[in-house]
């Protein structure tokens, strides 16, 4: 029942885009508003991410350390001036999703002198969020962000 | 009345010569020489970004099938200091627990989890006196409860007061610790369960010659956010286990007393005979009095002989 108005939206959503794209807008890329985050959820439901709420607060290379609207961040402009910042990937292209294949070697630790210590993707989503929230009075509890699922009480011993 | 005098001097003699052997070989046991694996994993914990979770006791409880927990892993009041200002331990139900460290004037608490550290030259396995535990070329310092004897001599040794005692089955004697998931994991190169599940790598597992390494990386490129020291480099002789830390160690419960040197490496050669004594000695002085006793025997079962005749 739910579902035809969010088709309709979504839509919606894309004849705008393509309509601002075909046009020549520069908000043909614009970001998400909404992202949900959902690669690793196991023992905690999706994280459903505000990202316009935080576009509005912060500049983009807080997180996108890849971001080409800012100046690369300090200490990469070294080595990366233009490229591969001017690239928009996804995290999952430097942090793997895979933890083990992140040790074992992804395509950002092909440079091994400088890119000894990248961490896989679920502790760079925690690092990256949870220290600005530190910081800036965010949420910090797990379940802030994301609720447990059943396997996940059955794993912290809650019960039911 | 002969006999009791020379076992007497058999018995001084013995013995003078053990303290003699004891001195002579105490020298060359100054430089000492750690058998090293040069592939062995670790892990590195960062202070840094452990946040308390409790998800590695959580996942450590359901890899080795510890008992059930009095209350759930989400409860924070475990974190509370016990009798005497005591922070909390392992114990035989738990191989791996969190600390919390509060610092007045601070605005968030550090964590630490403690487990076995996996020395490079373990203590106890230096003191087991029957070789219960092994130390494997993957890093794993493991034990074997079926040769245990429970002296729990190794529970003394540890500098990191580490192995506990399962007081529960006094009869059948079973030190517990952490085991690096070595039967589940480690040896087919995977990370132990706490490490896998720890949200923030907070827990890096790798090679440990390669965990230095990124560990250098990380206090050269954040040092006021990193004391310029990874504890267990060279620590009671190493640990495959490696932590970084913002505050200096003796602050978070690090003993920052513990020399360089393995902790029992004076007294190696001393513990190493031990197992020898206790199992040679007896037979040979069975022995020695079964030779001296040879001829009063032999005349005995003479005159028995002639007695029946």
């Amino acid at each position: 029942m739910m579902k035809t108005p969010v088709r309709l939206t979504i839509f919606c959503i894309h004849v705008l885009g393509f309509t601002l794209f075909a046009t020549g807008n520069t908000f043909a890329q614009s970001p998400p508003d909404e992202v949900t985050i959902d690669q690793l959820s196991n023992l905690y439901q999706p994280v459903v991410f505000d990202h316009l709420t935080h576009t509005e607060s912060y500049d983009c290379n807080r997180c996108h350390h890849d971001s080409e609207t800012n100046t690369p961040r300090e200490g990469c402009s070294t080595c990366h001036s233009g490229r591969p910042f001017g690239e928009q990937k996804a995290c999952s292209t430097c942090h793997s999703a895979e933890t083990k294949k992140q040790q074992e070697g992804s395509e950002v630790q092909k440079v091994p002198q400088y890119h000894i210590d990248t961490p896989a993707l679920v502790a760079t989503y925690h690092l990256t969020c949870r220290n600005c929230h530190l910081e800036d009075d965010g949420p910090t509890d797990c379940q802030d962000c994301h609720a447990f699922t059943e396997k996940g009480r059955e794993f912290f011993k809650i019960e039911k | 009345m002969s006999i009791n005098t020379q076992r007497r001097s058999l018995l001084k003699g013995g013995l003078a010569g053990t303290v003699l052997s004891l001195f002579q070989r105490s020298k060359p046991a100054q430089a000492h020489n750690i058998k090293k694996y040069p592939d062995s994993y670790g892990v590195l914990v960062d202070l840094n970004r452990c946040i308390g979770c409790r998800s590695c006791e959580a996942a450590c409880n359901r890899e080795q099938g510890l008992p059930e927990p009095e209350n759930p892993f989400t409860d924070d009041s475990v974190f509370e200091l016990g009798e005497h200002g005591l922070n909390r331990r392992t114990d035989a139900t738990a191989y791996t627990v969190v600390q919390r460290y509060t610092f007045p004037g601070q605005d968030h608490p550090l964590f630490k989890k403690v487990q076995c550290n996996h020395c490079l030259e373990p203590a106890c396995l230096t003191s087991c006196f029957v070789n219960a535990y092994t130390k494997t070329p993957e890093g794993a310092v493991i034990y074997n409860p079926d040769v245990c004897v429970g002296c729990r001599t190794c529970m003394i040794a540890c500098p990191f007061y580490i192995p506990t005692f399962n007081y529960k089955s006094g009869l059948h004697p079973r030190i517990r610790k952490c085991i690096f998931c070595y039967d589940t994991r480690l040896q087919y190169g995977k990370p132990p369960a706490c490490v896998e599940a720890c949200p923030q790598e907070a827990l890096l597992f790798g090679k440990r010659d390669a965990l230095i390494k990124k560990a250098r990386r990380r206090i050269e490129k954040k040092p006021d956010l990193y004391q310029d020291h990874i504890y267990g480099e060279f620590e009671a002789g190493g640990t495959s286990w490696l932590y970084l830390s913002p505050v200096s160690f003796d602050k978070v419960g690090f003993n920052s007393d513990i020399p360089d040197e393995p902790v029992l490496d004076g007294v190696k050669n001393f513990l190493g005979i031990v197992p020898m004594v206790l199992t040679i000695w007896p037979a040979l002085f069975a022995g020695f009095h079964l030779l001296a006793t040879r001829k009063e025997m032999k005349t005995n079962a003479e005159a028995s002989k002639e007695e029946s005749r």
